[in-house]
């Protein structure tokens, strides 16, 4: 069955075609849910939400664009909505005086799991993990992420740029006990 | 050589395929929240009818309220006014002897307010309100004109009757006139009592028998039975239902309706079946069928094996127990309109899946397991009905229903409506 033929068929609420797109587009949403969720639970549920408003909104699909872009975007507004509504998020409103400057780091991260890279992103401060996921892993810019946010975009542009010093902080604080590790049993 | 990349390039490419799979999220949590969501829907679609019904009710019964509460004086209440008034008329001067005039005049008036008010209760009048309420007293009062005192006075003057026969003329009058009033107030009193009677006597019940072809359909797109990937038609079935109903008035023009109805439903869809294919029914499996598939006859097989038309018909009977009220729109010389509205408590009687082509009979493959042994549906229409006599009346009602619930969980609502136009007689015991 083709994808319009599913989206038609979740258009007329059949269950088959819910299940299948369901199976087909879970893993790919799920990744996203993780990125924005601070533990493997909590995505889950996202996810739930997520698929839940889909089906709901699928009639709204004008087929503009893509379909998983269209369901991803769905998946980062409700992370969005669930920020808002919590009462410790609290975004840095001072300035830093290295703003633009970007983080750069050799390519140690590729030795890191992909389980604990998506760890030391979950354990990012909320406010934090928002504007990096938005900038940096979907391709928001500030101006955007200022108007579905509700910050400035000097707010914007320091959360991000505390965030990723932060997680470049804690990737490199990982390496090195790794690397003692392996000394330690090498000795 | 290793080149520094930023940290957000490097997470992103990490991150573009995780192969993560959620553990406890199943399709089967997803399906049940939007089931449970649906139900909640329809328990909202049927609140929302149900409250509709509601106040048409209330709202035909405010119209009639309206029209017929119209404050009559009691006859009792008339009489004491009457007879206050005489009294009044003996302790006055033989200025008051005019009066007697006015008495004539109170006795008419009193006979005209009886009678008026008789023709309210008869006939209820639209634009009436509490302020066309009659004001004895005032009426009285008004009719007693400076002019027509003055006249009398020198009519007295002139016969030069004393003032002592004057009274004592009074008192004979006022007696003979006491005992009009009472005279017509007797009439109107026996009057009234068979009015009253007549009220009784729309109190009736009257029992109808309708019959109506029934044609039904899904809003929906989606069969329980075949798959979505099949193509497949669906198709325009007609069916017959019966009723008996019984009405009993609650207002002048609202009735309460109940009774036994039997519902008849063919929903078919027809599907082409592959002849090189070894399994279902030429490649189409049939779903949520309970009982065990039978070898089919030779003849359907036959066309099943040369890719001829199958159809797919599923036979539903209901017992319907109508709950309904009708409220009177309008009459225009005999004839009534109505609009009818009310729910009905549906108990599953017959549940047949059936095969069959073009060359073949009718063949049943089993039941569906997935309808409930009751449900509920809701309906409104228009009813319109004519007298032949006193006791016989003919019917028309087209009525639209849609069934609220009676699918399981494991099937989307189809979202069921079926319509007919119930036509019969109705007697008036």
């Amino acid at each position: 069955m083709d994808l319009d033929k599913l989206i038609s068929g979740c258009i007329k609420k059949n269950p088959e075609a819910r299940e299948r797109l369901y199976y087909l587009y879970r893993d790919k949403l799920f990744s996203v849910c993780l990125k924005y969720c601070c533990s493997f639970e909590e995505a889950e549920d996202h996810l739930h939400d997520t698929f839940i408003t889909i089906f709901e909104k699928i009639k709204t699909y004008k087929g503009k664009g893509s379909f998983e872009g269209w369901m991803k975007r769905i998946a980062i507004y409700k992370a969005i909505d669930k920020y808002k509504k919590r009462t410790d998020f609290e975004l840095a409103t001072h300035k830093l005086s290295s703003l633009h400057d970007e983080v750069y780091m050799e390519n140690e991260s590729q030795s890191i799991p992909i389980e604990v890279l998506m760890g030391l992103i979950q354990k990012l401060p909320n406010q934090y993990r928002l504007i990096f996921n938005l900038y940096e892993l979907d391709g928001f810019p500030h101006k955007e992420i200022s108007q579905i946010v509700g910050i400035s975009e000097s707010t914007s542009k320091s959360n991000l740029f505390r965030s990723k010093l932060l997680l470049k902080q804690r990737i490199l604080e990982y390496i090195s006990l790794q690397t003692l590790k392996k000394t330690d049993s090498g000795n | 050589m290793e080149t520094k990349r930023t940290l957000g390039q490097q997470v992103k490419e990490r991150l573009d395929d995780t192969g993560f799979e959620p553990k406890k999220l199943s399709w089967e949590r997803i399906n049940a929240t939007l089931q449970k969501r649906k139900r909640r829907r329809f328990f909202w679609y049927f609140f929302t009818g149900a409250v509709i019904v509601v106040l048409l009710l209330l709202l035909s019964n405010w119209l009639y309220t309206s029209n017929t509460l119209i404050e009559v004086p009691a006859e009792k209440d008339i009489h004491e006014e009457v007879s206050k008034k005489n009294l009044d008329l003996k302790k006055m001067t033989p200025v008051i002897e005019i009066e007697n005039d006015t008495k004539d005049n109170a006795a008419e008036l009193i006979q005209n307010t009886v009678e008026k008010s008789q023709s309210f209760v008869k006939k209820p009048l639209k634009n009436t309100s509490y302020d066309n309420k009659i004001d004895l007293s005032k009426s009285i009062a008004q009719s007693d004109t400076p002019a027509t005192q003055t006249q009398k006075k020198e009519h007295l003057a002139m016969d030069g009757v004393s003032m002592q026969d004057s009274i004592d003329k009074k008192d004979t009058d006022t007696t003979r006139q006491e005992k009009k009033s009472k005279r017509v107030l007797k009439k109107k009193a026996v009057k009234s009592k068979s009015d009253s009677l007549e009220k009784v006597e729309v109190k009736k019940w009257t029992i109808s028998i309708h019959a109506t072809p029934t044609y039904s359909n899904y809003l929906s797109e989606s069969n329980a039975l075949l798959p979505e990937s099949i193509n497949r038609k669906k198709n325009f079935k007609l069916s017959w239902s019966y009723r008996l109903l019984f009405s009993i008035p609650i207002k002048e023009r609202l009735k309460f309706r109940f009774g036994i109805s039997q519902l008849d439903f063919k929903y078919a869809v027809s599907f082409e079946p592959d002849p090189d294919a070894n399994n279902g029914y030429g490649g189409v499996m049939i779903s949520n069928v309970t009982a065990p598939i039978n070898p089919l006859p030779n003849d359907l097989a036959n066309d099943i094996n040369m890719g001829n038309t199958v159809e797919l018909e599923h036979h539903i009977r209901y017992l319907q127990i109508p709950m309904e009220g009708v409220f009177v729109l309008g009459q225009r010389k005999k004839t009534n309109l109505d609009l009818i509205a009310g729910i009905d408590l549906l108990i599953l009687q017959k549940d047949d899946i059936m095969l069959k082509s073009a060359n073949s009979r009718e063949f049943r493959i089993g039941r569906a397991n997935y309808l409930n042994t009751t449900a509920f549906s809701g309906h409104i229409g228009l009813g319109i009905s004519h007298p032949f006599n006193e006791h016989f009346k003919l019917e028309v009602e087209p009525t639209l229903f849609y069934q609220f619930s009676g699918y399981g969980d494991n099937v989307q609502h189809p979202s069921p409506y079926y319509f007919g136009i119930y036509s019969g007689l109705s007697f008036k015991f």
